[in-house]
């Protein structure tokens, strides 16, 4: 009997002291931390010291995301784009480009801009723009990403585009395996001869900010072993489910008990766990720029 | 009992106001996980001193407490 009383302790409030549950002590909350900051500082050693191990896969096409981004034109109104192999040719070397300098920008770390990769796959163009993705699974999502930023959204919408090279490429990019979507878009300058000169459209979605990075890697096939994205979401959810549960336990064993207890707010800390658990429950995987 | 634990729950008003606030902001901005971090920042700042307002008018602010919040707010912010 008082094995189980020791062991129910663990989970509601003492029979005899009403003292919190042991897993809601503080002492539980600073291992729960820890654990957690470990798993985050885990992951990005992993990256750096075994590259290609954490990371995603996908099922992404560049097909799909061709008449996703079709799809979205003409509920625009506006006339579908169609696949020009030396844009495709631009974007499959872009996306090499990445890799091969480890970078999450528009412009590589030695200067590289996308306007160049086109010129230098034999492309003239009087417009020209680029979106990337990096780290989704579906092809669909990538085109619902880009719809839902106002700048990706218009280089997709924008009138003037009439061709669209895609690359979609496997690799390792700052230590985790993941696909690489490089989207660009562009106007033949020869459909514009007649047309007055027009300053090329630089798309605002372009960034000069250059995430993190340190060793160079090339493009693997392998495939990666864990995806530090759902596994930190799902610990979390797992963790703040928990947590909630038995704050609304030792709640209402309290209030059943008629003991008042000097402690922490149990609705303060729920209130916030709603807040910290709807936003990782809305977090999905996947960046665009 | 209920007189005691629900003495000062005026002080953490704000608090629960600002939660379907900050729940319709973070549901709005969820396809940016900056602007959720930095939301989940703000909500953490917001819980953590109208919490320790609350227990020090009701006089029963205590080490473990204060600590407890502070963990509580940290554990959020390290998962997200």
């Amino acid at each position: 009997m008082r094995q189980m009383q020791k062991l129910a302790h663990w989970f509601i409030p003492h029979h005899q002291t009403h003292e919190k549950a042991k897993l809601l002590s503080w002492h539980f909350l600073f291992i729960y931390f820890l654990l957690f900051a470990l798993l985050r500082v885990g992951f990005d050693l992993v990256n750096i010291y075994r590259p290609g191990v954490l990371g995603t896969t996908s099922s992404i096409t560049a097909e799909r995301i061709v008449e996703g981004t079709n799809i979205e034109r003409e509920k625009a109104g506006l006339p579908p784009v169609k696949i020009s192999p030396a844009l495709s040719r631009a974007a499959t070397e872009k996306a090499a480009n990445m890799f091969a300098e480890n970078y999450w920008a528009h412009y590589s770390p030695s200067g590289k801009d996308p306007w160049g990769f086109i010129k230098a796959a034999g492309y003239k163009f009087s417009h020209a723009g680029e979106n990337l993705a990096k780290n989704f699974s579906a092809s669909d999502d990538v085109v619902v990403a880009w719809m839902n930023s106002p700048t990706h959204k218009e280089n997709i919408l924008n009138p003037n585009y009439q061709e669209i090279g895609i690359a979609v490429e496997d690799g390792v990019l700052q230590g985790q395996t993941t696909t690489l979507v490089v989207q660009m878009f562009g106007k033949p300058v020869e459909s514009v001869a007649l047309a007055p000169p027009e300053v090329p459209l630089v798309p605002k979605s372009q960034s000069l900010s250059v995430a993190g990075y340190s060793i160079s890697n090339n493009s693997l096939s392998s495939q990666p072993v864990l995806d530090p994205f759902a596994v930190t979401k799902n610990a979390g959810l797992i963790m703040i489910i928990a947590l909630s549960i038995l704050l609304m336990a030792d709640f209402i064993i309290l209030r059943r008990r008629g003991v008042f207890r000097f402690s922490s707010h149990h609705f303060a800390h729920l209130s916030f766990m709603a807040i910290a658990g709807t936003s990782l429950l809305l977090n999905k995987a996947g960046e665009i720029l | 009992m209920k007189n005691l634990s629900f003495k000062n729950t005026k002080t953490l008003w704000p608090l629960f106001i600002l939660t379907p606030v900050l729940l319709a902001v973070v549901i709005s901005n969820q396809n940016s996980l900056d602007i959720q971090f930095k939301i989940l920042q703000v909500a953490a700042l917001i819980y953590l001193i109208f919490t320790t307002l609350y227990h020090l008018k009701d006089k029963t602010l205590t080490f473990e407490i204060l600590i407890e919040y502070i963990l509580l707010a940290a554990l959020a912010l390290v998962i997200i």
